[in-house]
């Protein structure tokens, strides 16, 4: 059309013309808005419907006894929803809900109001995948776009109690509590990964490329040195003991003093792994053996004796003046019962256990040798097993502002200084290992995902004692024993070494004058140990001594741990 | 008005290169055309094997994650307790150390016992790495996967 044209265009058509234009103006101006303005709100949009964002869990590695026995798994549990009603014909959704009825394990008449419901509601809530993959399937045979089903690991102990202060556990959030959940989280934790793909109308994955970003590394899977056998002996010889001494809580663990590693360890009171959100359960879970220290007692007298054997103050041959009370710096210590024996040797020492003696024993040895061989046996040193929240004891010594004289005499019967029942047995372990420290360990193997197992060897850490003092040790400890005739730690056609110890409660300023802590460690076949095996029982009601309440613990798990790994008596073994 | 128009030579010009033959068009096509289906080919083989191996991937975590279930099926009804209830009611109970007899065979060399055996992994420390993985590794991007030394 030309100028000329336009002009004599009639005025309605320039109206028209004009109108038309600003029509086309406005929708360049929405085009403008839409496509410029509104660019990235509406670009988050379409990718927010196209997108999906994929979390990649990583399992967490098992834990297993060193027989294989599953302590901890990670076991994937499901939730089914649906976002919105089901728009299907009624005998769609009739089918629908007979078909996830028999899924679910319900009656389709409960099922069928759910889906015709217009909010949100749950199918089934932390389901396993034996309910979980069936629903996954139906869902994509009946196309069900607004069902919605998501998964997640949750730690579970198939054991329930079993070993329970050696595991741990893992909570709803994923933080691990105690044992050796916590001990290692890094290495069973592993690490979640996340795929960012398309979609489809289902939210499933469409797999057009591959994602780059991140890929989940699974955790490592633990072996213990845990041996399912021995722990359920010393877990049922421990609730044994506790129910027939009423005693408030107790430990038992069974070390291989060759080596170092934990074969079994059990504490009172126990609980449930699976019910950790339990109230009553919060204070269960503390590993006694390596949380909490105590004043070991008489036990402590084996130490006192090796160490002034070692340094040579004392020869097998000794005989003491036991007066049955000596006064020692500002205070007067006795013997338990008030026991005098007059002139008496080693043997009789250690089966009466004459504090007199002991403290005579230190006194003799001085405090910096002394005190040198209880650091060398490990006191007041962490041990660094793989367990949570392990203490180190407390070892006063001269010039620390703490120790005072009489120390020196307490300590050498096992008082006025702290130690973990860890750190007892393993320095016992010494002196049936030929004087030979081995640091404690329950960690077997490490399995990482796609590499080859590592077994952890055992650490020698160092040579406490001589060869022969060690021998010379278990030979008077076996002696005190075979000496009393009717010591109820006695396992019949085995020589055991070991030490009873009944140790006072220190409290605010002043030791507890009604409880004690009764124990008793010993190791087997003495001439080549086996086990360490040290028993303890906080406040026994049923007497107060190590050699009553402690003793007939250690020899009843003893005989069965024999039994267990077939180890004949000493007759046989040594081919008498 | 003298006439402007003077007779000129008429120069002949020579006729046009065949730049493009019609036999070269159709040829460009051809194989534009043979491209673009050889392509079109291998994309949507790439995305139905990228779909597959999806699915398999997604099967086999299905299978793995019904592997644990059942073994946690099998380690709760292998449970100590369990284990040693169903041995009460089936008449057993412990022996003691007066009922064991040790059978001696004389001038037989006499050891002391093996530890017990130890549990061997056979599951995710001897698999195959995952999918991912797999394709991560051949592009040297895979997480490493070096042995992790365990403290004793």
């Amino acid at each position: 059309m030309s100028a000329q044209t336009l002009t004599r265009a009639p005025a309605r058509m320039r109206l028209a013309m004009l109108m038309l234009a600003a029509v086309g103006l406005v929708l360049a101006a929405r085009l403008f808005y839409w496509q410029v303005v509104q660019w990235d709100r509406l670009d988050d949009l379409a990718r927010g419907q196209l997108e999906l964002k994929t979390k990649i869990y990583a399992r967490r590695g098992d834990i297993r006894t060193r027989d294989g026995y599953l302590l901890a798994a990670d076991r994937f549990l499901y939730t089914a929803r649906l976002t919105s009603k089901v728009n299907r014909k009624p005998e769609a959704l009739a089918e629908i809900a007979r078909e996830l009825g028999a899924i679910l394990n319900q009656p389709p008449e409960t099922i069928l109001p759910k889906l015709s419901s217009k909010e949100p509601v749950t199918l089934a809530r932390d389901v396993p995948i034996t309910i979980g993959g069936p629903l996954q399937d139906l869902k994509e045979k009946r196309y069900l776009t607004n069902l919605e089903i998501t998964s997640r690991p949750m730690r579970y102990y198939p054991g329930g109690s079993f070993a329970t202060h050696v595991v741990g556990y893992v909570n709803l959030e994923r933080q691990a509590a105690y044992g050796v959940e916590q001990a290692r989280d890094t290495l069973l934790r592993g690490r979640d990964g996340q795929i960012n793909s398309a979609g489809d109308a289902l939210r499933e994955v469409i797999p057009f490329d591959v994602p780059m970003n991140a890929v989940a590394t699974n955790g490592a899977d633990l072996v213990l040195t845990i041996d399912r056998g021995m722990q359920r002996i010393v877990e049922v010889e421990l609730a044994n003991a506790i129910r027939s001494t009423r005693a408030a809580s107790g430990s038992i663990l069974v070390l291989d003093p060759k080596t170092g590693a934990i074969l079994a360890l059990a504490a009172y009171p126990t609980a449930d792994l699976n019910a950790y959100f339990d109230p009553a359960n919060q204070t269960r879970y503390n590993n006694p053996v390596v949380s909490s220290q105590y004043e070991p007692g008489s036990v402590f007298k084996a130490i006192t004796l090796a160490s002034a054997l070692d340094a040579g103050t004392i020869t097998p041959h000794t005989v003491f003046d036991d007066p049955g009370q000596i006064d020692f710096g500002g205070a007067t210590i006795k013997n338990p019962e008030e026991r005098v024996m007059g002139r008496v040797g080693l043997v009789d020492v250690m089966r009466y256990s004459l504090n007199v003696v002991a403290l005579k024993m230190s006194v003799g040895l001085g405090a910096e040798k002394f005190y040198q061989y209880v650091r060398d046996f490990g006191f007041g040193n962490l041990t660094r097993v793989e367990l949570a929240a392990e203490v180190a004891g407390e070892v006063k010594s001269p010039g620390d502002g703490k120790w005072r004289d009489i120390d020196l005499g307490t300590n050498a019967f096992g008082q006025g200084l702290a130690a973990t029942p860890l750190q007892v047995a393993t320095a016992i372990a010494a002196i049936a290992n030929q004087g030979k420290l081995m640091k404690p360990y329950i960690i077997h193997q490490v399995h990482q995902p796609g590499a080859n197992p590592v077994t952890t060897a055992p650490q020698f850490i160092r040579q406490v004692i001589k060869p022969e003092t060690a021998r010379l040790v278990t030979q008077i400890l076996a002696d005190a024993i075979v000496a009393e005739s009717v010591h109820k730690a006695v396992v019949p056609g085995y020589r055991i070494a070991g030490k009873t110890g009944t140790a006072q409660i220190s409290g605010y300023g002043a030791y507890d004058q009604k409880w004690t802590i009764a124990s008793f460690v010993g190791y087997l076949p003495a001439d080549d140990p086996r086990f360490v095996i040290l028993v303890k029982l906080d406040k026994p009601q049923t007497s107060e001594w190590g050699s009553q309440v402690a003793s007939p613990v250690f020899a009843a798990v003893a005989k069965q741990l024999v039994a267990q790994i077939g180890l004949p008596p000493d007759e046989i073994r040594k081919g008498k | 008005m003298s006439d402007p128009i003077k007779h000129t030579e008429k120069i002949p010009t020579p006729p046009p290169a065949p730049f493009l033959s019609a036999r070269a068009l159709i040829f460009c096509a051809a194989v534009i055309a043979l491209f673009g289906v050889f392509y079109l080919g291998q994309s949507s083989q790439t995305t139905l094997t990228g779909q597959r191996t999806h699915d398999l991937q997604a099967q086999l975590d299905r299978i793995e994650r019904e592997n644990i279930q059942l073994q946690i099926e099998i380690a709760e009804l292998t449970a100590p307790a369990k284990l040693a209830e169903r041995a009460r009611l089936m008449g057993m109970r412990p022996a003691i150390e007066t009922q064991v007899h040790y059978l001696v065979v004389k001038n037989y060399p006499v050891e002391n016992p093996k530890p017990a055996p130890v549990w061997s992994s056979n599951s995710r420390a001897d698999r195959a790495p995952d999918f991912w993985t797999r394709v991560l590794e051949r592009f040297g991007l895979a997480p490493g996967s070096g042995a992790v030394e365990a403290s004793p």
